[in-house]
């Protein structure tokens, strides 16, 4: 066995310290069509490595849109285009041309709103970005999808039925396991959509307390649009209004002592 | 550790290169694939576009070679003249030059069945095999679909119902005419108004007095009846299911507000579905005519000859009622069963080109072009579907 | 009292108008279970009906001795093909090694043949004139039938030197000819000398070969005679015995038409009638009694015919010049052993025939399920077996969706997944576009254009020899249009089964960081996986029972593939299914043996048709579990 050999493509990027920013958005304006009506307008910010960072704000204010910029997901849409400014994760504008966006998104892992494990088994979902990277060693595959299981809080449950469906798995179990497949490849940046969104409130739990735990591994982005959950799970909070970013602060300021009156205005549930 | 004005290198640039020319060449491939098939109907459409434009055209005005459309199929008449230059003629020209030059030397004649004159037949035959098919398909069609769609309720005869039409989809057109030969032609079942019955096939024959004709039930023949009718059967299920399309498009809405109006269910059918579902029940008929009117296999045992000196209305005997029976129990030519004729069963030979590529272009053109109405008219539909 | 929220109106037969209509609606949409029952209804009446009939040309085929004379016929045509072969190695080998001799001797002959024809009457004067040994007579009847001979080689070397063919490209040899022909005595009748030798070289170049095809040419002769002999008798026979059917019909119609006769005239139309015999049996023990008579003679003829064409076989010269003729050569050694097993076969078959053996009624089945030959409007006997047609349909259809299976999945694939919108809003419609083009005209155009390209593609020096198109219209042919037939019908059903697969999966695989290659191979087309094969099943389904296409360009030859020539099945002509019935049944009579076989195949094709529909219909409600 000459494990040597089988390296993830995210092994070799550069590392970054704990509270440096591992993501920069500078003044970033972004749209759906080809620029005639922009969805978010003149972002700027910076995401700390090693933190986790919630997006907060109404339906339709960017949040995920902007979750989406940051693993190049919006690519999907043909008329989707970056109209202004950068982001640059790593200290590399995402948006060059020599970027690839599939070698991005090994770097920047996405848990998606609602979950979504593909119709194979528990083991071959969590195996899955290991396989397309190339990786064919069985024992590296097997160690990998244990570690991951682990690090998800999954494998006590799943480890004697690895090769079932993974459709037959509970709906909070068919989360953690996305969560899980994300990991697996290492990524430095996990993003998430809303992941408990589509969940019962013990699963809810369950989650949450799993992205605390993940901090220490990842730097985390989160959307999420319950804000018990960013007061409980995360360091830094971003509040977006109608595409801008209109505060990001200490999670305990944004929802202490919130500088701009529209943010209170949110929190305190006048709107959204 | 992180110095983020110095990058020392892209940590996202491609890694394997490998995998991008294995993507690339794939993506190719199904490309190319995909603009094959294209590139086969051009082909296919356009050689036949090129050698059969010219039959159906001529040098001077109209421009559109009128005969060919106006003649009936006749006889071919090939021969050298005294200085050795070939002609072709059509037999009633022939007939005439021969009357007027009696003294002209043919050499070498030679007639080719079929393949003189125009399409005249043929093409009024397929209009009037269309014409009975879809009478009938879309009576039947219609109304299967109002039931399923307004009345049927979830069941075991739904079901049925579903299944049957499901299965009817599949099967092979040419078991269609084996269907329609045995049921439609041979059977005695159906009845004919005739003045002299078939005693010898007729099952019964009911004299109709005061005329001296008889009601007799001896079957069609193969006939514009039986062979439109076999279309119909096949063309059902197409029809059926695109009729239920656009009965489902009507918005529930529309069907709850005119009952909560006291409609009975008939009334709110008439006046609150099928008025908006017409141009969809339109589109069905089209999308039927397209399917049914390309169709050789089902017609050639049920209703198609290879030659007839007269159309079916002008052959037909007898009047009122005796008259209409006669004529939709006459068989007819077929434009697609005349291209059969004209390339399948008689000997190749030049002389014939005219006819066949005249024929076959003629026959795309009108299915191309009704299959393009109904592709059109479908998605300008479904676009405008927006209550 | 009030009444309140009931239903008004009259009823008709315990319904009101709202029933009535519901009725009429219901009973239209019945129409289609009706229809479907009525098409399997007709099919089987009638396909059923095949068998005891078909047991009953069996029975007759057996006891009229028919069926001792097929075994003859077939030991008589398999050996009639050896005959052939061999005449055509020996000339092609003769051509080869003395080409030139046989041209000098044919060219003379022919020369010859012209020269009495045309000089019978001045030989005669001369001959007259030597015996009458008058000098100046003969000097004469010399001089003019010297003219004659001028006349005629001028004549001959101007006009028709093309019936001299083979001396065409040597001028030279037919200079020598016509010079000697100039000398040519008619009396003497004596042959140039470089022709004798020409002659002389060849015969005995020629003399084992000729020896070995002299052999084989007449080891069949007994064989043949006593195949002509009784194949007059049997059909005599089955006739006789055909026509004593009607017997009490036509002595019916002779009474009944003697009724209205008078006196002498009626007395003949009695004893006409008189003479008509009415039994329930026809005597076939009786009239069969020459052919089980001649069981010995047939011994005897194959035992002679075994013998000398092994003899000739093995006579065979093994060296030959000619490549056809070695090859020709090889054919024949080759299939020796078989015949000689076939001939066996036959022959122990034929001599256990009895005339009065017991046909089974299972044997009108299998005859038709796993006969190989389908033999229709023959003078001797129709034969209907579905194993060529079948095999024919199954040929056509597995290469229609070899080419039709990849190009219509991956087109699917490429326009779902990975097209622009603007492909995706072109190609679409253009491919269902494609589905309108009536099969008539694709037949057309395979029939008119394609065949003869193909033909000459094939003939480019890559491909293999066995593959080497011989006959326009084949199964490769039809088989290529079939699958453009497929693409839309594969394409459409694969594209929706791919449009079913959730967004959701193809943006987890992209986020994980696969490539959208890697997306459609690994989630995409295996989540679809059941969707794509109902797709191929519809396709089959549509291939299998199209008719135009296959009736205008397989070819039409009814009989069973050359397993021999491995892929080069793919090249021969074949029939179908749907092209017989298309092809036979507007010649047949409603009700006839033949009517009720077509019928039969109808059945099969349909039963076919149904069960691939029902299987992919079951495969979609599977997808629809999951």
């Amino acid at each position: 066995m000459n494990d040597s050999t089988v390296t993830l493509d995210s092994a070799d990027a550069p590392q970054v310290a704990v509270n440096e920013p591992i993501i920069s958005i500078d003044d970033l304006s972004f749209s759906y069509d080809l620029g005639d009506t922009n969805t978010l307008r003149n972002i700027s910010l910076d995401i700390p490595a090693g933190k986790v960072t919630a997006f907060i704000g109404p339906s339709g204010c960017g949040k995920s849109t902007l979750l989406r910029c940051l693993n190049r997901m919006n690519d999907l849409v043909d008329t989707a285009k970056v109209t202004n400014g950068k982001i640059s994760i790593l200290g590399q504008d995402i948006n060059a041309p020599d970027v690839d966006a599939i070698e991005l998104r090994k770097h920047v892992g996405m848990v998606f709103q609602k979950y979504n494990p593909f119709p194979k088994s528990i083991y071959e979902n969590v195996a899955y970005g290991l396989r397309v990277q190339g990786i064919k060693n069985k024992s590296v595959l097997d160690q990998a999808v244990e570690e991951s299981l682990q690090k998800s809080a999954l494998w006590t449950e799943v480890k004697d039925r690895l090769g079932t469906s993974a459709l037959g798995l509970s709906g909070g179990q068919q989360q953690r396991l996305c969560i899980a497949r994300t990991i697996a490849v290492k990524p430095q940046i996990v993003l998430m959509d809303e992941p408990c969104s589509a969940l019962d409130p013990i699963a809810t739990a369950r989650i949450e307390e799993l992205i605390t735990e993940l901090r220490q591994d990842f730097t985390i982005a989160i959307v999420t649009h319950n804000m018990q959950q960013a007061t409980r799970v995360s360091d830094q909070t971003a509040f977006f209004y109608l595409g801008k970013l209109i505060e990001y602060d200490d999670t305990e300021v944004i929802f202490g002592n919130p500088k701009e009156r529209q943010t209170e205005d949110y929190i305190s549930g006048r709107f959204g | 550790m992180l110095d983020s004005t110095v990058t020392p290198s892209n940590p996202f640039r491609a890694a394997s290169r490998k995998q991008r020319i294995k993507d690339g060449a794939s993506i190719g491939l199904l490309a190319t694939f995909t603009y094959f098939i294209l590139v086969c109907a051009v082909i296919i459409i356009g050689k036949i576009t090129l050698d059969g434009l010219p039959v159906i055209l001529k040098a001077e005005a109209p421009f559109i070679n009128t005969e060919f459309f106006t003649k009936k199929t006749m006889t071919l008449n090939q021969f050298y003249t005294a200085e050795g230059e070939m002609v072709r003629m059509d037999n009633d020209d022939f007939i005439d030059f021969q009357e007027s030059n009696p003294d002209a030397v043919i050499r070498e004649h030679k007639t080719f069945s079929y393949a003189g004159g125009g399409i005249l037949g043929p093409l009024v035959g397929t209009m009037m095999l269309v014409m009975v098919c879809m009478t009938a398909a879309l009576f039947v069609g219609i109304s299967a679909s109002i039931y399923l769609n307004e009345y049927a309720k979830k069941g075991k005869v739904l079901n049925a119902i579903r299944l049957s039409i499901m299965n009817l989809a599949g099967v092979p057109s040419i078991v269609y005419g084996l269907f329609g030969a045995a049921f439609f032609v041979h059977s005695p079942f159906f009845p004919v108004f005739t003045n002299a019955p078939d005693w010898e096939k007729s099952l019964f024959a009911m004299p109709l007095w005061p005329t001296d004709g008889y009601l007799s039930f001896q079957g069609w023949g193969e006939s514009l009846l039986a062979g439109g009718l076999t279309l119909a059967v096949m063309a059902l299920p197409v029809i059926i299911a695109s009729c239920e399309e656009s009965l489902k498009a009507v918005p529930k809405g529309f069907r709850e507000a005119s009952l909560a109006l006291g409609a009975t269910k008939w009334q709110m059918i008439r006046t609150a579905v099928l008025p908006y579902a017409t141009p969809g029940i339109l589109t069905a008929s089209v999308l039927g005519i397209t399917r049914v009117a390309g169709e050789t296999a089902p017609i050639m045992f049920t209703a198609a000859v290879a030659g007839k000196d007269k159309l079916p209305w002008e052959d037909a005997q007898g009047t009122g009622l005796y008259w209409l029976s006669d004529m939709m129990t006459q068989s007819v030519q077929a434009l697609p069963y005349h291209i059969y004729v004209v390339t399948g069963k008689l000997p190749d030979d030049p002389a014939l080109k005219d006819m066949q590529y005249g024929s076959v272009f003629v026959f795309l053109l009108l299915v191309i072009s009704f299959a393009m109405v109904s592709v059109f008219l479908r998605a300008s539909y479904r676009k405008k579907l927006k209550w | 009292m009030v009444k309140h929220f009931q239903r008004r109106g009259r009823k008709f037969f315990g319904l009101d108008k709202q029933g009535w209509i519901k009725g009429f609606f219901g009973s239209n949409a019945g129409i289609s279970i009706v229809v479907l029952f009525l098409i399997c209804f007709f099919l089987v009446v009638e396909a059923f009906r095949f068998f005891p009939a078909h047991h009953e040309g069996l029975k007759v085929y057996r006891k009229s001795g028919q069926e001792f004379v097929g075994h003859i016929m077939e030991q008589v045509d398999g050996y009639q093909e050896f005959v052939s072969f061999t005449n055509q190695a020996y000339f092609s080998e003769y051509d080869e090694r003395f080409g030139k001799e046989r041209g000098i001797k044919d060219s003379w002959e022919a020369l010859l043949g012209e020269i009495e024809d045309g000089g019978e009457d001045l030989a005669e004067a001369l001959e007259d004139a030597r015996d009458e040994e008058d000098e100046a007579a003969i000097a004469e009847a010399e001089s003019d039938y010297h003219a004659f001979l001028v006349d005629l080689t001028s004549e001959v070397e101007q006009e028709s030197i093309d019936s001299f063919g083979r001396l065409k490209n040597q001028p030279e040899v037919w200079a020598a000819l016509l010079e000697a022909a100039l000398t040519y005595d008619p009396v003497e009748e004596e042959i140039p000398a470089f022709v004798a030798e020409a002659v002389r070289l060849q015969s005995e170049g020629m003399r084992s070969f000729a020896q070995a095809k002299d052999d084989i040419a007449s080891a069949g002769t007994g064989l043949k005679d006593l195949r002509s002999k009784l194949t007059t008798i049997t059909s005599q026979i089955a006739k006789d015995a055909e026509n004593e059917k009607s017997n009490e019909a036509r002595k019916f119609a002779i009474l009944e038409g003697a009724e209205k006769l008078e006196g002498k005239e009626k007395e003949e139309a009695l004893a006409e009638a008189q003479l008509i015999i009415i039994r329930d049996e026809f005597p076939y023990g009786e009239r069969v009694k020459p052919l089980s008579d001649s069981k010995e003679n047939h011994q005897e003829a194959v035992k002679t015919l075994r013998e000398k064409l092994t003899r000739g076989i093995a006579n065979l010269p093994g060296d030959l010049s000619s490549a056809k003729a070695s090859e020709l050569v090889e054919e024949i050694k080759k299939g020796r052993d078989r015949y000689l097993k076939n001939l066996d076969r036959s022959l122990r078959q034929a001599s256990e025939w009895e005339s009065d053996e017991r046909v089974d009624f299972g044997e009108s089945i299998a005859k038709f399920f796993f006969g190989n030959k389908w033999i229709t409007n023959s003078s001797w006997t129709d034969v209907y077996g579905l194993l060529p047609l079948l095999t024919g349909s199954v040929l056509i259809s597995c290469i229609a969706l070899f080419f039709a299976v990849p190009i219509s999945i991956g087109a699917a694939i490429y326009v779902n997944r990975l097209a622009t919108q603007r492909e995706q809003t072109l190609i679409k419609p253009s491919i269902e576009m494609i589905q309108a083009i009536p099969s008539i005209v694709l037949g057309f155009f395979g029939i008119m254009i394609l065949g003869e390209h193909l033909q000459q593609w094939s003939q480019a020096s890559w491909v293999p020899e066995f593959l080497q198109i011989k006959d326009r219209l084949n199964a490769f042919n039809a088989g290529l249009l079939l699958a453009l037939m497929a693409v839309p019908t594969i394409f459409t059903l694969c594209e929706d089964a791919l449009n079913n697969v959730p967004k959701s999966y193809s943006e987890a695989s992209l986020a994980l960081g696969a490539s959208k290659l890697q997306t459609v191979v690994r989630v995409i087309v295996p989540t679809a996986i059941s969707g794509i094969l109902a797709a191929v099943l519809l396709g089959l389904g549509r291939v299998i029972g199209e008719t135009m296409v296959v009736l205008l360009v397989a070819g039409n030859r009814i009989s069973m593939p050359d397993w021999g020539t491995g892929l080069g099945i793919m090249v021969q002509p074949t029939h179908t299914m749907t092209g017989i019935i298309a092809q036979e049944m507007p010649e047949v009579g409603p009700g006839t043996l033949h009517y009720r076989a077509l019928f039969l195949v109808g059945l099969v094709l349909f039963s076919i048709s149904l069960s691939i529909n029902i299987a992919a219909q079951k495969i979609i409600k599977r997808l629809g579990h999951a």
